[in-house]
């Protein structure tokens, strides 16, 4: 992954974020003051934005392109989803340093990619900042309203399938990784 | 049988993911807020019911356990000790989606729905954010096994990757429409 710095002015990364749901809600000032602080990254497919076992922590936005959760189990690549432009990526170890990075973040087309340092969130956390408290409700909010829909197709998808029935919903139950 | 014991409580909070920041006057506050149940056996919420709790498994464990189509119960998962679960629910406002079972005598951490609202939709910082932050790391795990396991249903279904990082546009579209639009809808599969 390359850093980014031609193309993308700070004024075209500002509106990108403003638009993504991450910004929702928040007054003016905070959202300037908070997309101030991301850095955004060029990748092409097959660059690894983020890798499992990195220790680094960032909240990742999908400004343009696409991008997919991959995990490796004994030698084998799996594709986890698939990140349209919008999505988060990098919440679990953002939100929780003790949790490791279980998965890559992998570019499936050219595209761009803006990431918010742990420690800015940590800093305005600590002061109490409304950022973080905005911040932290956007981000409940977008993985509520993502797992009610994933729970929907899952249901669907568990009600069409056989005999794996109740390993599907073992895994589902246990919340593998 | 509910017993009051603000130590242990605070105890197994802070061994929650995301909660761990929170300082000892922190969680000792969150603990008031929280009903420590001991119980022998015995159903803990069944599927189908209004989210009214989520909980976190003190000591022992708790079966999930889900009902087939004929009526029967199978189980499906065994939750052991710091395991938080119940929260999907309580978070989206849907129905509980299994039933869940004490396995003998286990310790259990109840925390009342309005209680977890009260949380996430609070401004005091120092009590509410890392609660938040403990929501947002259940949740994205929920969601990255849930996603995980659709991905591997619909594989199963007849998708399968093409290459390692291109997306199986042509195999998706052998599903039924509406099925399609969900999985799309859900993450963005396309």
């Amino acid at each position: 992954m390359k850093s980014r710095q031609p193309s993308h002015n700070p004024q075209v990364v500002h509106r990108l974020l403003h638009a993504s749901k991450l910004f929702a809600g928040m007054p003016q000032e905070i959202r300037d003051e908070l997309s101030s602080q991301f850095s955004t990254h060029t990748f092409t497919p097959g660059d690894v934005i983020i890798r499992a076992g990195d220790t680094g922590r960032s909240l990742g936005v999908i400004l343009e392109g696409q991008a997919a959760v991959v995990a490796r189990k004994e030698d084998q690549v799996f594709r986890v989803a698939t990140l349209p432009i919008g999505s988060l990526f990098g919440e679990v170890n953002f939100f929780d340093a003790q949790s490791q990075r279980t998965a890559d973040i992998v570019g499936v087309t050219d595209g761009v990619a803006a990431l918010l340092p742990s420690q800015i969130y940590e800093r305005f956390a600590a002061d109490g900042h409304a950022a973080a408290e905005l911040l932290e409700k956007n981000v409940l909010h977008i993985l509520a309203g993502r797992i009610q829909g994933t729970n929907n197709t899952l249901a669907e998808l568990l009600q069409r399938r056989g005999g794996g029935l109740l390993a599907g919903l073992a895994r589902f139950f246990r919340g593998d990784r | 049988m509910t017993v009051t014991s603000q130590d242990y409580v605070v105890e197994v909070l802070r061994d929650v993911p995301g909660l761990h920041y929170a300082d000892g006057d922190v969680l000792a506050a969150l603990a008031e807020r929280v009903e420590l149940r001991v119980m022998n056996g015995g159903w803990i919420c069944r599927e189908g019911d209004a989210a009214d709790a989520l909980y976190i498994v003190g000591d022992g464990e708790v079966e999930v356990v889900k009902a087939s189509a004929g009526g029967k119960n199978y189980v499906v998962a065994t939750l052991t000790a710091g395991v938080l679960f119940g929260h999907v629910a309580v978070i989206t406002g849907g129905l509980r989606t299994a039933s869940v079972r004490a396995v003998g005598d286990i310790r259990l951490l109840v925390i009342p729905t309005t209680t977890v609202l009260e949380l996430l939709r609070g401004s005091e910082m120092r009590l509410t954010s890392p609660f938040r932050r403990a929501m947002i790391v259940a949740l994205a795990r929920q969601l990255y096994s849930a996603t995980a396991t659709a991905m591997q249903l619909a594989l199963d279904a007849g998708i399968t990757e093409t290459s390692e990082y291109e997306t199986p546009t042509n195999r998706l579209k052998s599903l039924p429409e509406d099925t399609q639009e969900r999985l799309v809808r859900a993450r963005g599969l396309l």
